[in-house]
């Protein structure tokens, strides 16, 4: 096993795999459309089968990364790969969604091929961004993800489409264009671009220490120096991909707009890139600014929270609601992990695994009565629960999970994310916890107006219930929600010896720092 | 901090309420979906099993026992009596403010209790039906599905109480808690510290009965206002209320004058009365009807402003401010610019030479005025 780059290959293969199909597969009847299907489901299987073999070959105990390969490119730039116990989680929830997205995607009937060849392509941008080690190939594959999205939002969408994902391109482009110019400087200062594990140089972004004291720039005096400026950059890019408060509102229109499988990869996995960045760059490279910032970042989170469940609450179309909310979970993610402890970060980590497989079950379920009805209107529904018990039922769970109820994955994320950062700060935790009450309230009376009550609606009176697929798609999701519920250390065993080792570097930087700035004074 | 006795009266409680909800269960499908009392009444026939399940329930929950007398440290009633009557001993016994308040208040609650369960009882099931005549005539009982679980509940009603009672707050409740409770609170008595459920036993007998006094007080305006009760029936609560009184060892010239009112209240209250007293009283009738406008307030005050903070920001933060700003930007400020830009391509000639005349004229002037370096 050990001299097959399996990194690459299980990034690659979705790529090669959507080459092959746009090559060789002919025409758009119904048998080539069969044909596309069957083949993305069987790529999409077999790259989440691959990746199975990095779970096994994993040792959660080692902190460092694994399955490390590559070597120089271009220059100064390096091709390489490696996952440690913070992107593993996030390369498995990938490989595990696709293949569950394709099997939602089943009634596209218009250029199914290259919707197919589209999801193969947003699957390799994506693992590429989890597993890259390298500062130019993460940013080659971050940006690379927008250009399948944007597509799958605009050609496969709903009616305001085009604005969707026009809005949804240039917001996320935009802020990665100062993360570029922060990239450009880092690689000047440090002299490679390698993020961890490279080898022979010794050098790496990751224990490169940058200057961190005071520094005027145009007339104003910028504590935290250059880390904060750098700091600031990133923070445009995973900020807006996160999404946080205020550069939050491509979200609620791309999710909308989307196809059911689109708004399925874009608030499972999507989203969670943001997170990945912080944990990746923001925390350990910038670790004082991450302090300096601290409050910057939990009213930005807090505000998130509440303003957005609010507005949930008086949401009219499902799939908004849904989207708004899932703003508020990622509240609570970024709020995590710049408390800068164990529990914040792990509470983040989990939130984040935790929120993949709820709100992506949230989407499948809007997905089916939208198959049926053509409509998101709340008003439009009312008492499926008559005709439609098995639907009511998984949609119960996944609504429970949302609003965070125990025994589901969704209450231990953000549990363990509050005590976290109540040891920073208790007004941010306090107003997490509003946030919470907030979630039961839109969660359930979104649930009660759609699932519950009579159902006097003529339109509804011959709905279907679930079929043996949708079913099946959304099984899975059904059993990690509840297994992580239950025993969670299933996870966070896994990824804590990563976080921290993480901690400790960060918790020594900013110790430093702090004793430092006592002594100047 | 009688807490002992709490855990008991929930344990108890379990099995009535249960009970009464799931016998009106049994009743509302009897009545095909008829919740409303009003559109009842004379469904004893109809529905005996239910009537005598529902019966059962409503004796647990005012609290019918025998007072003052025990059976082997066990007194003997129904579950509620039990719970209850070991509750309002211990406010009592607390002999605290509090304690005093509580008493009293547990003992009009009693009455009130007791009133609105036999009012229940006597609207669904006596008199005359008020429901029309459809659905009365096909009232039926329940399959035994639903009448099953009314009679397991009905045993517990009657005997969870007595059956529990020792490993409770009985004989063996320190065994049985094990300090899984705390059992803080202590009585002086005698002398010495005693806990709060010792202290209930050594309370006056009056207080004993006080409970079953309520209940009988509570029961026999019922009767009197919602069954066209016969003169014994009245006259006979009031004379057992003063009967126990005297048994408690209330003295005569207390507990006859007592029991005599309370037979002379029944014996005034005609049949029928509550419509004229809801009729002379509408402002409270509704006010209570309506359960205290509690539902109204709190959507006036909690509900009504959430919601209109959630679309005010949604309409005019979202909306307006953050997506107006970079609308207005991407789709207003950068084509305005453009379109400027644009007319710089002209496509004539002699405009872009025009041009570039003005840039060489600009760079000379320029390094004129700056001089050489």
């Amino acid at each position: 096993m050990g001299d097959i780059s399996l990194l690459s290959l299980i990034t690659f293969l979705p790529l090669v795999g959507a080459g092959f199909m746009v090559a060789i597969l002919r025409g758009d009847d119904e048998a080539a459309q069969l044909n596309a299907k069957r083949f993305t489901l069987l790529i999409t299987t077999a790259t989440f089968a691959l990746s199975l073999f990095l779970l096994t070959g994993f040792d959660p105990e080692n902190p460092d990364f694994q399955f490390v390969e590559g070597g120089t490119w271009l220059g100064g730039l390096t091709y390489r790969l490696g996952v440690d116990g913070i992107s593993l989680p996030f390369v498995m929830l990938t490989t595990f969604f696709f293949p569950l997205c394709i099997g939602a995607s089943w009634g596209v009937t218009s250029r199914v091929k290259e919707y197919m060849a589209m999801f193969l392509l947003l699957e390799t941008m994506i693992l590429g961004v989890f597993v890259s080690l390298d500062m130019i190939l993460f940013y080659l594959f971050f940006e690379g993800g927008l250009i399948p999205m944007f597509l799958i939002i605009g050609i496969w969408g709903g009616a305001q489409r085009v604005y969707a994902a026009f809005k949804f391109f240039l917001y996320t482009l935009l802020g990665s264009l100062l993360m570029l110019v922060a990239m450009i400087y880092m690689y000047i200062e440090v002299g490679t671009t390698c993020i961890a594990a490279c080898g022979d140089a010794g050098i790496s972004l990751m224990t490169h220490a940058f200057a961190s004291e005071t520094m005027t720039l145009l007339g104003m005096d910028i504590a935290g120096g250059v880390q904060t400026l750098l700091w600031l950059a990133f923070f445009a890019s995973f900020a807006v991909k996160m999404p946080m408060w205020p550069v939050h509102t491509w979200l609620p229109d791309a999710h909308v707009q989307a196809p059911t499988a689109g708004s399925v990869v874009l608030a499972a996995i999507l989203l969670k890139l943001g997170g990945y960045g912080f944990l990746r760059f923001s925390l350990p490279m910038f670790p004082v600014a991450s302090e300096i910032l601290l409050d910057f970042v939990l009213i930005l989170s807090v505000v998130a929270i509440i303003y957005t469940s609010l507005i949930a609450l008086m949401q009219e179309d499902i799939k908004k609601l849904i989207a708004y909310s899932s703003v508020a979970h990622m509240g609570f993610v970024t709020m995590g992990i710049f408390a800068a402890n164990q529990q914040g970060v792990d509470g983040a980590m989990f939130q984040m695994v935790s929120h993949g497989f709820i709100s992506g079950a949230l989407f499948l379920c809007v997905g089916v009565v939208y198959d049926r009805m053509h409509t998101r209107e709340i008003a439009a529904y009312g008492g499926l629960a008559t005709r439609m018990p098995i639907y009511a039922t998984i949609m119960m769970l996944f609504t429970m999970a949302n609003v965070g109820l125990p025994g589901t994955s969704g209450f231990v994320g953000e549990f363990l994310t509050m005590v976290g950062v109540y040891q920073v700060s208790t007004w941010a935790a306090f107003g997490a916890a509003l946030g919470v009450i907030l979630s039961a309230a839109y969660a359930l009376w979104l649930y009660r107006r759609v699932v519950f009550g009579d159902l006097i609606k003529e339109s509804l009176k011959t709905i279907k219930d679930m079929d043996r697929r949708e079913i099946a798609v959304i099984t899975p999701l059904i059993f990690f929600t509840l297994l992580l519920g239950v025993y969670p250390s299933l996870a966070t065993d896994f990824f804590g010896p990563t976080v921290d080792a993480l901690l400790e570097n960060v918790q020594t930087a900013q110790a430093a720092f702090t004793q430092l700035a006592a002594a100047a004074n | 901090g009688a807490y002992e006795a709490a855990m008991f009266h929930l344990f108890t409680h379990a099995f009535f309420k249960a009970l009464l909800f799931l016998g009106a269960g049994s009743v509302i499908h009897a009545m095909h979906h008829e919740q409303d009392m009003r559109k009842m009444g004379g469904l004893k026939e109809k529905i005996p099993l239910t009537y005598w399940m529902m019966v059962i329930g409503t004796v647990a929950i005012t609290g019918v026992g025998v007072p003052l007398v025990y059976f082997g440290g066990t007194p003997l009633g129904f579950a509620g009596f039990l719970s209850k009557d070991m509750i309002v001993e211990t406010a009592f016994a607390a002999h605290t403010g509090a304690g005093m308040y509580a008493f009293w208040m547990l003992i009009i609650g009693a009455v009130m209790t007791s009133f609105y369960s036999w009012r229940l009882i006597f609207l669904t099931f006596h008199g005359q039906t008020r429901a029309d005549h459809h659905t009365f005539d096909h009232a039926h009982e329940s399959p035994n599905v639903m009448l099953i679980p009314l009679v397991v509940l009905a045993i517990g009603s009657f005997a969870a109480g007595m059956v529990f009672y020792p490993e409770f707050v009985g004989k063996i409740e320190e065994e049985w808690w094990a300090g899984s409770i705390a059992s803080i609170q202590t009585v002086m008595h005698d002398g010495h510290g005693i806990s709060i459920l010792e202290a209930a036993h050594h309370v006056p007998y009056w207080v004993k009965v006080s409970p079953f006094v309520a209940m009988l007080l509570g029961l026999g305006i019922a009767v009197s206002s919602y069954m066209r009760s016969p003169v014994w029936m009245r006259v006979g609560f009031g004379v057992l209320a003063g009967l126990f009184l005297i048994f408690a060892s209330v003295p005569w010239y207390i507990a006859v004058p007592i029991g005599v009112a309370m037979a002379m209240l029944f014996l005034a209250i005609p049949y029928g009365s509550h419509k004229d007293l809801a009729e002379r009283h509408q402002v409270l009738h509704q006010f209570l009807l309506n359960k205290w406008y509690f539902d109204e307030i709190y959507d006036f005050l909690f509900v009504r402003p959430v919601m209109w903070v959630g679309r005010f920001f949604w309409k005019r933060g979202d909306g307006n401010t953050i997506d107006g700003f970079l609308n207005g930007l991407a789709m207003g400020l950068v084509p305005w610019m453009t379109r400027r830009a644009g007319r710089l391509q002209s496509g004539f000639l002699f405009h872009y030479a025009f041009v570039m005349l003005i840039g060489v004229s600009l760079i000379i002037t320029w390094f004129a005025i700056g001089g050489g370096h």
